[in-house]
């Protein structure tokens, strides 16, 4: 088997390899040596200006604006979209059935509808949703006035049009398309567990919550602390969600900037100030490790073996 | 929301009669009654979130076969008169003909180079030891780690001096790279997991490497290649961040435009208010941009879950 052995391996490896080093991992660097610089993408050169694209950053109130309304969609979107999955999930294997049975009736079809939103092209869904939301004649609005409630006076403009609501109607949006694929994550973890164990809880006369609290949730915590992980970066990024349903691509804020949407106007919109997003980018990478490190730390339990 | 009830109310019959293991099947029959008490409000729930996901869905394909004036002023009815002109008037004036065959173009030829690139990686680094292997591996690994904005503004600029900004030749080479990192590792654990015996005995019988890999290993590792390509399959049709930055549009039509790309544009720009079906239109958009993804997940509902929650887990 050794011969021909080198030759094999470098036409194999060298492809892939190349692609990888040009096209992935050379930006990721060249980004932070981007930061440090006043190019503006237009012209050839540009000079070294240091940390002062970090120091402009700190002082720009839009940026902290932007990071605020990422810091909240990180509160709200995952203790939202994780405590349905877990609660589905739940209900869909032996768990939620108190331990006798795989799963309620009908387990097998909701597992697919559920997933549906996760394989549709986030564009998609935003605009859709963007009908939906409309002020006139839009899904929720006709939904409302049909049970007798006018989404108008309530919420003046409607859901985009509302600075103070835009931001929660675009989380919504979120969770909706989120809560089908964490659930089948949990529904895999689930399936690990011992079914002898669910089986010893239901005769112990154990009901459903007391279950899922004492024997479930434990069992499944590694699951859950990657899901939090998981949907962390992803909240820090929902680029697609926010450029089409807030038009940041377009405009400048409109309520429900964020950093990956500022980050998008700032180099590709306007001035095209490649420096100074760069920059962006960078403290964008830093939040999301230090998400990851804060995330394990916090909800570090024993390991349970089964 | 705010419909929703608990999931799990204290106030259940606590303690169903446990049910020994043979007797599932019967058991809903058996215990039919208790079961309708206590299953009741949870199958509430699940009804309830199964009616969020899909009514907007079915809104958006009624809506597709209606005219402006009924999308707005019946929402739930069924079309007066069904307009199946709105998906052919979608597909010709609204160019949605040439962003489907773009993304078709682009999704086609990505997937099928990540799984050449990746299988060939994957290979190598799975059964070969070579010195450096290990760090090799683990530099493909560290792609999965980063976010994507962190490569976007350095990748508009690498893509321009390569000559591959603005084309879709440029984000089929991109949509390869970065499918690289998980495809690899998926593959890499998916190579070691085949038995040893059957690469050792073709080169008993005389074949090479490259015979080896091309005749005996890629057959053997069909399921792991159908995972990771359905995988990618969703998410290269669904990008959306990287065509809109290295791909803009270059001329009126867009004729280099994607599916989500000219379909978020059309629906920013409005610019598509005059015929009395215009919105349908867009609906009848969505509904040809979702048709691809849903057959693909309900044909490969198992891979895709696997795929996903592997993603997830890594």
């Amino acid at each position: 088997m050794r011969k021909g052995r080198w030759p094999f391996i470098i036409t194999f490896l060298t492809p892939p390899l190349a692609l990888y080093l040009v096209f992935v991992l050379s930006p990721f660097i060249q980004g932070v040596q981007i930061s440090l610089t006043d190019w503006t993408g237009l012209t050839p050169t540009f000079n070294y200006v240091g940390l002062q694209n970090y120091i402009s950053l700190f002082q720009d109130a839009e940026w902290w604006h932007a990071v605020s309304n990422n810091v909240k969609l990180l509160i709200v979107i995952p203790i939202v979209t994780l405590t349905f999955s877990l609660v589905l999930a739940a209900l869909l294997t032996r768990g939620g059935t108190g331990g006798a049975r795989s799963g309620l009736a009908g387990s097998k079809f909701y597992r697919v509808v559920y997933f549906f939103p996760q394989v549709l092209p986030v564009v998609i869904i935003a605009i859709m949703f963007q009908f939906i939301y409309a002020p006139q004649g839009g899904l929720l609005e006709k939904f409302l006035s049909w049970i007798g409630i006018d989404m108008l006076s309530i919420i003046p403009n409607g859901p985009l049009g509302n600075q103070g609501i835009i931001l929660w109607a675009i989380a919504f949006v979120a969770i909706w398309a989120g809560v089908g694929f964490f659930m089948v994550l949990f529904i895999a973890g689930m399936q690990q567990i011992p079914r002898e164990l669910f089986e010893a809880a239901a005769i112990d006369g154990a009901s459903r919550t007391r279950m899922f609290f004492h024997l479930t949730l434990p069992l499944l915590w590694g699951h859950v602390q990657t899901a939090i992980v998981f949907i962390g970066i992803g909240t820090l990024d929902m680029f697609g969600l926010l450029s089409v349903m807030a038009r940041n691509g377009l405009s400048a804020d409109s309520g429900a900037d964020v950093m990956a949407t500022q980050l998008y106007r700032t180099a590709f919109q306007g001035n095209s100030l490649f420096g100074y997003a760069s920059a962006m980018a960078t403290m964008l990478l830093i939040f999301s490790l230090i998400l990851a490190v804060v995330t394990f730390r916090i909800t570090r339990r024993e390991k349970i073996e089964y | 929301m705010t419909t929703m009830p608990t999931a799990a109310p204290p106030t259940e019959p606590s303690g169903e009669p446990p049910s020994e293991p043979g007797l599932e099947a019967v058991g809903t029959r058996r215990f039919g009654g208790a079961r309708i008490l206590s299953d009741g409000v949870p199958q509430i729930f699940l009804v309830a979130w199964a009616l969020l996901v899909l009514l907007p869905m079915l809104w958006v394909l009624l809506s597709s076969f209606k005219n402006n004036t009924e999308i707005f002023s019946s929402p739930f009815a069924l079309p007066a008169k069904w307009q199946f002109g709105t998906y052919a008037r979608a597909w010709e004036t609204a160019n949605i003909d040439q962003f489907f065959l773009n993304t078709v173009i682009v999704v086609v030829f990505g997937v099928l180079f990540t799984l050449l690139f990746s299988s060939m990686a994957a290979y190598v680094l799975a059964r070969y030891e070579f010195p450096g292997s290990r760090i090799v591996y683990y530099v493909f690994l560290a792609g999965m780690t980063f976010p994507l904005f962190l490569a976007i503004v350095p990748l508009f600029k690498v893509t321009q001096s390569l000559g591959l900004f603005q084309n879709l030749q440029g984000l089929i080479v991109v949509y390869v790279a970065f499918s690289l990192p998980f495809s690899v590792f998926f593959l890499t654990a998916f190579f070691q997991s085949l038995p040893k015996e059957l690469a050792e005995s073709a080169f008993i019988d005389g074949a090479g490497h490259f015979r080896t890999f091309f005749q005996i290993m890629l057959p053997l590792a069909k399921p792991g290649l159908i995972s990771i390509g359905v995988f990618n399959f969703l998410g290269q049709w669904n990008q959306y961040l990287l065509p809109v930055v290295l791909n803009p549009q270059k001329d009126d039509q867009g004729s280099n435009l994607l599916l989500t790309q000219g379909l978020a544009d059309l629906a920013l720009k409005m610019r598509y208010e005059s015929s009395p079906t215009s919105v349908a239109e867009m609906f009848a958009g969505l509904i040809i941009a979702m048709i691809p993804v849903l057959a693909v997940y309900i044909v490969f509902q198992r891979r895709v879950e696997e795929g996903l929650t592997a993603g997830a887990l890594k």
